[in-house]
């Protein structure tokens, strides 16, 4: 370092206020001859108190919404099963395989379907989102696919498709082949919604759309309010209703011991209120799941999902 | 005041601990992304973005180091990320604009400052944003650190994996790049020496 650099780190070091006395004794000696140095000593304070921040507050909202995003997240480690499904029936699998030839078609096919059905958007943003870990989502594909297929046989396009795309990535290799490049980029916008893939994602949610939209599954035409619902209804009084959010638990043989408000029973789905509380919520997950039931997020549109809600809402559906 | 048992239960993935965790460092990370990025929207952003990295990567922090020193370089990273892409974008408007207008909103909460110091403040914070993008990144992430989260040089070298005697030197030498931009840009004045300096009146 030479005396020039010497002096200006000193300068430096000393707007922080860390110069030992006789580095302190030197420089003052230095500035009283160095015009430019006693220049830069100034323009570093005076940038040192510009720069600092420390009375900045963050904007009001700025907690809930980082609470918020977590908790989205949270909904997938949530969901992601503990262990893989025990069976994986060939007819499944077959299923699933048709289904990814039918979407790709459907979604090169029929674009013009697109605002048909964006309410199903929903059900398959949150379902290919449950499957965004990765770990054994052909469990919970072969669940909502049942279900899909008992409750309402037309509408398989909207859910099942966007978690047949996520098993592309994970682990049941057989679709991954039939799907190709298309299956990893949609899988992938869904699963990190709202990341650095910009406007790709954008993109991609949207022919997520498309696809779940049409129904290319089926031959006859669908009325497009049956698509909109793909697995369940919510019940009329729920109708608006605020919630922290909404989980639907399907796979059980009887129900759980809920600790919550029963609010409705019909079609074999009880819909329970739950106290929004982090102990509740990890207790009930765990109550339905040990029943043998799958937990998946339910991100329904005439539900208004908000965060300070002081309760949620639980589906259990039953068989 | 000790992170440790927090940061052992956010591990286990135990929200509501992490939670804790953001409520004791959204400020700085906000403050830090704020001065960097210049607009309340993007240091908004870059938070969410910053929390939402670190509970990704909890069950990955060994605690080698402490959770604000990891929070922080991932705070640097992001800032840094940004930066670069904001450059590599075309330029957009900024949402508060007009230099004339006087209802600039600004999603600030109540005890933001005067509209006065408020309108100020936001310029100011632009301009030394702007100055920042054309510094190095590695002296960017120096001057955030020290200047505007004024960190000890013994963190900011555990942050930055570097010794302290780098930190000064390299300390030094970004502000010294600094004041140059500053400079050249209009932003530092010289007072008469018989003046005290009262930073931030300069602006006209």
């Amino acid at each position: 370092m030479n005396e020039e650099e010497y002096f200006e780190q000193l300068c430096s070091n000393s707007v922080d206020g860390t110069l030992t006395d006789s580095e302190k004794q030197k420089l003052e000696e230095h500035l009283a001859e160095c015009p430019s140095c006693a220049a830069l000593k100034e323009d570093l304070e005076q940038m040192h108190s510009m720069l600092a921040v420390d009375e900045t507050e963050p904007p009001a909202g700025l907690h809930d919404s980082i609470m918020e995003r977590l908790r989205q997240e949270e909904t997938v480690r949530v969901v992601a099963p503990q262990k893989p499904m025990r069976r994986l029936p060939v007819f499944t699998m077959v299923a699933a395989a048709a289904v990814v030839v039918l979407v790709v078609l459907g979604g090169g096919l029929m674009p013009a379907f697109s605002t048909v059905g964006s309410g199903s958007t929903a059900a398959a943003d949150s379902a290919s989102a449950d499957a965004g870990d990765g770990t054994a989502d052909g469990g919970m594909q072969d669940e909502i696919e049942q279900s899909v297929r008992e409750n309402a046989d037309a509408s398989s396009g909207g859910a099942s498709n966007s978690s047949v795309q996520q098993s592309g990535t994970a682990s049941q290799s057989m679709n991954g082949s039939a799907y190709s490049g298309q299956n990893d980029t949609g899988g992938d916008s869904a699963a990190n919604t709202q990341s650095d893939a910009g406007i790709d994602a954008e993109q991609y949610a949207d022919s997520d759309r498309s696809i779940a939209a049409p129904e290319p599954v089926t031959e006859e035409p669908v009325p497009a309010q049956v698509q909109t619902r793909p697995v369940l209804t919510l019940p009329q009084s729920l109708h608006g209703a605020h919630t922290a959010y909404c989980y639907v638990a399907i796979g059980g043989s009887s129900l759980p011991d809920i600790d919550g408000e029963l609010l409705a029973q019909e079609n074999g789905v009880s819909w329970f209120r739950l106290d929004n509380s982090m102990e509740t919520l990890e207790k009930t997950l765990q109550t339905v799941e040990q029943a043998g039931c799958t937990v998946t997020a339910y991100d329904k549109v005439d539900l208004t999902i908000d965060s300070h809600a002081d309760s949620w809402i639980l589906a259990v559906v039953t068989g | 005041m000790d992170d440790k048992h927090i940061v052992a239960q956010a591990r286990r993935g135990e929200l509501s601990a992490f939670e804790q965790l953001v409520t004791r460092y959204e400020k700085r990370v906000y403050a830090i992304a704020l001065r960097s990025s210049g607009s309340p929207e993007d240091a908004a952003d870059i938070t969410q973005e910053v929390f939402l990295r670190a509970w990704r990567s909890m069950k990955d922090f060994r605690g080698d180091s402490g959770f604000a020193t990891w929070l922080f370089r991932i705070t640097m990273n992001q800032c840094v990320d940004y930066a670069r892409h904001k450059q590599s974008q075309p330029p957009t408007q900024p949402l508060v604009q007009g230099e004339d207008d006087e209802e600039r909103e600004l999603p600030l909460p109540d005890t933001a400052p005067s509209p006065e110091e408020h309108l100020e403040n936001s310029e100011l914070g632009r301009e030394l944003a702007a100055a920042l993008d054309e510094v190095s990144d590695e002296h960017r992430r120096i001057v955030l650190l020290r200047d505007v989260s004024g960190m000890s040089y013994t963190e900011i070298a555990e942050i930055l994996e570097v010794s302290e005697g780098t930190v000064k030197s390299r300390l030094s030498r970004a502000r010294i790049a600094l004041r140059k931009i500053l400079l050249k840009r209009g932003n530092l004045f010289h007072l008469p020496s018989s003046k005290d300096m009262e930073g931030g009146e300069e602006h006209e």
